[in-house]
């Protein structure tokens, strides 16, 4: 991006077309939001809104590409566009997913103490068969997301913007599609994160991310001011408190990225991951004392739902990781503690994408569990004596209605995240004759 | 409009003199050609009258010179079967959905689909602050006269809409989608203040108006920006 073609007030746009062709791609982005966190969306509203929104912020920024805002958002949706992209691909790599817990419950297995040496065995012959099975899924991470490139390309261009907080935005943005570039791209976010432009505001709101006790206080204060002030001093309070908010979203990305290193890098090389992981853990807390004060923020329960996905997203990454896993900590383990955080994440924000694209996964990957230890059930059954039958045959059958409800719940998310479609009008002769 | 050309024939007589009043660039004394063609009308006074200082006083009493609110006048109909009505009450609610829209988008921490941030709040204030207003429709027409010139002589909104149907090939298959095509233009008095804002639109059918109507009232409020 040219560093000439730069803009000194962000909010000014070249003449009112670029403003007019803005408003029209920020208005259907919101439509295509309204539609996502619908129960049941349809498909065709969100690609509608999906393609109005891309449409006109391509178009504004193609024309007035010096505009600093129109840039922002084209960001914004192109990583939207993507996250459709991605739930596509998922749907298609469907039976690779499954295929992934099955591998992971072999996996399991062939480290199970309790299990016998042969069994073991098998199942460690079993994992290595799921796991090519399940190559298509475990690309996934590593394909080249091109919307994602170019949105990062957008919000890079925005880090040399005059205005200090639309900088501060703009970073974090481009920290967390890194993040969501893959396992190459970690380190990158995390410099991001560390950059000029994305130091907090004033020194005072970063300390006060820091002092929790004085910060609960200070919140409590603000919230007393903030129902008997003037607009403006309410306005005032509203940005401390949002950089307050930002910069603790800033540590949170922060510590997400560093624990994800720590976890792709232990397979190599063991490192403090246990450690790294105590500090991501603890921002839930951090997060909980800064946001006592404030019930009616909206902010508040974006902060919380945004941790509890990101904790989320690395429990699954731990239980995909052999060098994470133990007899004691299984992946089973680990999906079932990342599948709960999911869960709660989506009570705080209901039908939230990131989480629910990710609790999909996880069920998909879960119902495969289910249906390798179904299998294990089944060929127990065939060596069990009569005693011990019944009991066998009770645990597999709950064992395939486990199953059969994760995949279930799966295919739910995954229909409401794509939007069902329109149904197909009758024709009239399909209502007979009489 | 009708009454656009009722009013027009009755305002040459003052045309003259307040387009050069408004159109002066004021302040070069005896050598401007205004003063000179002013010196024959009844303004004259020791300093040009159309210097810009006396420039607000004089369209002040006429005119209103800044753009706090327009009226919206009843759209011109471009074909038969649109739905100008219908396109003119869309119009006004589009202008407050403008602010709807920007006031949501800093009025939560993130954007809702996405773990990414939204807009910072205090940018997202900054801009529905610098908004001009869009205030009442006029339905009325040319039956209430006075209305109409007390509206003429301030900031108004005149359109024009018109729907261009779906085409389809002899063998009923799809040739082309239903468009909705409007323009807008902001004046005041005889003056063209801003515009025209062509827009055209894919659209469902000739009720299908929003989104045009809020792409032509975001063009009229944007007028500000970037000035």
């Amino acid at each position: 991006m040219d560093a000439n073609l730069r803009r000194e007030d962000p909010l000014s746009f070249s003449d009112e077309e670029s403003f007019g062709l803005f408003m029209e791609g920020l208005r259907a982005l919101q439509l295509y939001e309204d539609e996502a966190s619908k129960e049941h969306p349809k498909r065709w509203n969100l690609e509608r809104w999906m393609q109005d929104a891309l449409d006109c912020l391509r178009d504004c920024v193609s024309q007035y590409f010096v505009d600093l805002l129109p840039r922002f958002y084209l960001g914004v949706v192109l990583s939207m566009r993507n996250q459709e992209i991605y739930v596509m691909r998922l749907q298609q790599v469907s039976s690779a997913c499954v295929a992934a817990g099955q591998y992971l419950a072999y996996r399991d297995m062939s480290h199970d103490p309790e299990l016998s040496s042969q069994e073991r065995e098998f199942a460690g012959e079993r994992a290595a068969e799921e796991s090519e099975i399940a190559r298509p899924y475990w690309d996934l991470a590593h394909r080249p997301w091109p919307l994602l490139k170019e949105a990062s390309d957008f919000f890079q261009s925005l880090l040399s913007a005059s205005n200090i907080r639309l900088q501060r935005v703009a970073a974090y943005n481009l920290a967390q599609i890194y993040g969501r570039r893959g396992p190459d791209f970690l380190e990158q976010g995390i410099k991001v994160l560390d950059a000029p432009e994305a130091k907090p505001i004033s020194k005072s709101a970063h300390n006060e991310a820091h002092a929790t006790t004085a910060k609960r206080s200070n919140f409590l204060n603000s919230l007393n001011v903030l129902l008997s002030s003037t607009p403006d001093q309410q306005s005032e309070l509203r940005e401390r408190i949002e950089d307050t908010a930002l910069d603790l979203q800033f540590d949170s990305l922060r510590e997400s990225l560093n624990v994800r290193v720590a976890a792709r890098d232990t397979a190599y090389a063991p490192n403090n991951f246990k450690e790294i992981y105590s500090k991501f853990a603890a921002m839930g807390d951090r997060i909980e004392m800064a946001m006592s004060g404030i019930d009616d923020f909206a902010f508040k329960r974006d902060l919380q739902a945004d941790f509890l996905t990101k904790l989320a997203y690395v429990d699954y990454e731990r239980a995909l990781n052999p060098a994470l896993t133990s007899p004691s900590l299984t992946a089973t383990d680990c999906l079932d503690q990342s599948a709960k955080s999911f869960l709660t994440a989506l009570e705080l924000k209901q039908h939230w994408n990131p989480a629910q694209i990710y609790l999909a996964t996880v069920r998909r990957i879960q119902s495969g569990v289910l249906e390798a230890r179904s299998q294990h059930a089944d060929r127990q059954l065939l060596t069990a004596n009569s005693d011990y039958r019944p009991i066998l045959e009770r645990e597999r059958n709950n064992i395939h209605q486990l199953q059969k409800q994760m995949a279930r719940e799966a295919d739910e998310l995954f229909t409401n995240l794509q939007g069902s479609p329109i149904p197909v009008a009758a024709s009239p002769n399909s209502f007979g004759d009489g | 409009m009708v009454a656009d050309g009722a009013l027009f024939s009755a305002i040459p007589l003052v045309q003259h003199s307040f387009s050069e009043v408004l159109a002066c660039s004021g302040g070069r004394g005896r050598d401007c050609f205004r003063y000179r063609l002013c010196s024959q009308a009844p303004y004259r006074a020791a300093r040009c009258p159309l210097d810009r200082k006396s420039r607000p006083r004089l369209t002040g009493l006429f005119f209103a010179t800044q753009f706090p609110r327009a009226s919206i006048m009843t759209p011109s109909k471009l074909t038969p079967d649109t739905q100008a009505d219908l396109f003119a009450a869309m119009l006004q609610s589009s202008a407050e959905e403008v602010r709807r829209v920007l006031e949501r988008a800093g009025g939560s921490l993130q954007a809702r689909s996405t773990p990414l941030l939204s807009l910072p709040s205090e940018m997202a204030a900054r801009l529905t602050e610098s908004l001009p207003n869009i205030k009442g429709v006029d339905l009325t027409g040319f039956a209430k006269f006075f209305l109409y010139v007390k509206r003429y002589f301030g900031w108004r909104v005149e359109s024009q809409v018109g729907f261009c149907p779906a085409t389809k090939s002899a063998d009923g298959s799809p040739l082309t989608p239903a468009h909705l095509v409007a323009s807008a233009t902001l004046r005041s008095a005889w003056k063209l203040r801003d515009g025209p804002w062509p827009v055209d639109r894919r659209v469902e059918d000739q009720y299908d108006i929003d989104a045009v109507a809020f792409a032509i009232a975001v063009r009229i409020m944007g007028i500000n920006r970037g000035r």
